[in-house]
């Protein structure tokens, strides 16, 4: 059971637990990380775009490669950075225990 | 065009996809928003930012009383096109479980095997390639993907059509009561046995309840309706660039990993959706002008994914653009639910073309384009060369 470090937009650091299987998108819903709920709109299939996180510099290279229509979604995001994803297209594991997500401004 | 010509702007007119870009241009170099007087008034959401804008403020712009301009009083509302958030998702969520990326991935063989069964049916030089490849090609895919016999295709494909022109002229021809008909059929005669998309809208649930039967099959209908002209139109869009562009038909050809942003640009290039509708629910400022209550804001696709100041050369397709933030399939919650297929066939319909053919234009043959909230060709006629 992976445990994340999350920054909010308003800086605020919480630690969430999450399960391993879901999609860091929904453990983020579940550990209520409202701003992500408030937000998203697609449910989750690589759709919106809105679920725009930054991931830790140094945990970027753990995470499973980005797929064309992630990258391409995350075109819309001004703000998108090298460690830009949309955390709907992560699937958590154990190996990501740690993992540094900062939920990004609204598109 | 002066901008009178643009207070009688008509989506629905003969003719009107000839020239359009410099509409567009008019409609986007316009203060604030055009608006034409015709079916009841109008404001065109045209520039690259008031589209996205207007994309992605559904509190303000509804699309609870219709996206159809005209209004569409001949059949129900589509779900989930034509609802709103909160009850929006929960219809979303029903729907989108077959069609994730990963759903669609494992689609590719059946998509294949279309494509190769329609390009060996293909046997003159000289084809339509709108009516013998693209506009085909969808209703099959759709019709695996529902799990329905692939006989069904050429009546479905009439049904479409009829409805469209429903919705045109406000004059029901019983296309819309068919395809209705058509998909209560669906959902009557299965039973739920899979995690397929009939089996998942057949299961379905919203507010804590079960989906009721006509909303299962309007759900049906929905992806019926919303996966043929749009395909169909970016599809031949695309291979009328290839066909007058050589060059980039051989780049494409000889560099396979530029055909995610190639498709890319072909959607947006494309904009088969070309125009929506949405309705305002107050009163506000929005893209320079006063809206009121009840306003009409109509979403100009086109237009704004040729907006020079989002994507420099617009009028071009670029196999390699980056970034390639467009509008084609929308944004927002309403953003279209089966991008993931539609990208899946477009790769594998221009990957199997450029194999087998070398194509051009037939000089002899006319292109003709749609109108209505659909505009692009819908006649193509190409002469297709064998590669050795």
């Amino acid at each position: 059971m992976p445990t994340l470090d999350v920054t909010t937009r308003n800086g605020e650091r919480r630690q969430v637990n999450a399960q391993s299987g879901l999609t860091l998108k929904q453990a983020l819903m579940d550990g209520g990380v409202s701003e992500i709920s408030a937000l998203t709109s697609c449910g989750g299939f690589c759709s919106c775009g809105t679920c725009h996180v930054f991931i830790g510099a140094s945990d970027f290279a753990r995470l499973p490669p980005l797929k064309a229509d992630e990258d391409g979604l995350l075109d819309f995001h001004d703000l998108r950075s090298p460690f830009s994803r949309l955390s709907c297209q992560i699937t958590l594991t154990d190996s990501l225990d740690g993992l540094r997500v900062t939920i990004a401004p609204p598109l | 065009m002066s901008d009178d010509d643009l207070r009688n702007f008509d989506i629905h007119r003969d003719g009107v996809r000839i020239g359009a870009e410099c509409v567009w241009a008019r409609m986007r170099d316009a203060p604030g928003m055009a608006h034409s007087e015709l079916y009841g008034g109008f404001h065109m959401a045209a520039k690259y930012a008031d589209l996205r804008a207007a994309l992605m403020n559904h509190e303000l712009l509804s699309s609870a009383s219709g996206i159809t301009l005209p209004e569409a009083t001949t059949r129900t509302r589509h779900i989930p096109a034509e609802t709103d958030p909160p009850l929006h998702r929960e219809y979303r969520m029903v729907m989108q479980r077959a069609l994730t990326p990963e759903r669609v991935a494992a689609l590719e063989p059946a998509v294949l095997d279309i494509v190769r069964t329609l390009l060996d049916g293909i046997k003159t030089e000289k084809i339509d390639f709108f009516s013998q490849f693209a506009r085909p090609l969808p209703i099959y895919v759709m019709l695996d993907f529902l799990g329905l016999p692939r006989k069904d295709g050429p009546m479905i494909d009439q049904l479409v059509d009829d409805l469209h022109e429903e919705v045109a002229t406000g004059m029901s021809r019983g296309g819309g009561a068919k395809l209705t008909a058509y998909a209560e059929a669906v959902i009557a005669n299965r039973e739920a046995e899979g995690d397929d998309f009939v089996s998942n809208v057949i299961r379905g649930e919203v507010e804590g309840r079960a989906v009721t039967f006509d909303e299962k099959a309007n759900m049906v209908r929905q992806v019926l309706i919303g996966a043929f002209d749009t395909m169909s139109l970016t599809l031949t869009a695309g291979v009328h660039w290839l066909a007058e562009h050589l060059e980039d038909a051989e780049r494409l050809r000889a560099d396979p990993s530029l055909m995610n942003t190639a498709v890319e640009d072909m959607v947006r290039f494309a904009s088969a959706s070309t125009y929506l509708r949405r309705t305002a629910t107050a009163d506000a400022v929005f893209g320079g002008v006063q809206l009121h209550k009840g306003d009409y804001v109509l979403l100009c696709f086109g237009a704004a994914n040729r907006d020079p100041s989002a994507f420099p050369e617009p009028d071009k397709i670029l196999l390699d653009r980056r970034p390639i933030n467009h509008l084609g399939f929308g944004l927002g919650v309403h953003r279209c639910i089966g991008s993931h297929l539609a990208k899946l066939q477009l790769r594998t319909a221009l990957t199997e073309l450029l194999a087998r053919y070398d194509f051009r234009p037939d000089p002899e043959g006319a292109i003709e384009y749609s109108k209505g909230l659909g505009q692009g060709l819908i006649r193509l006629p190409l002469i297709l060369s064998p590669r050795a």
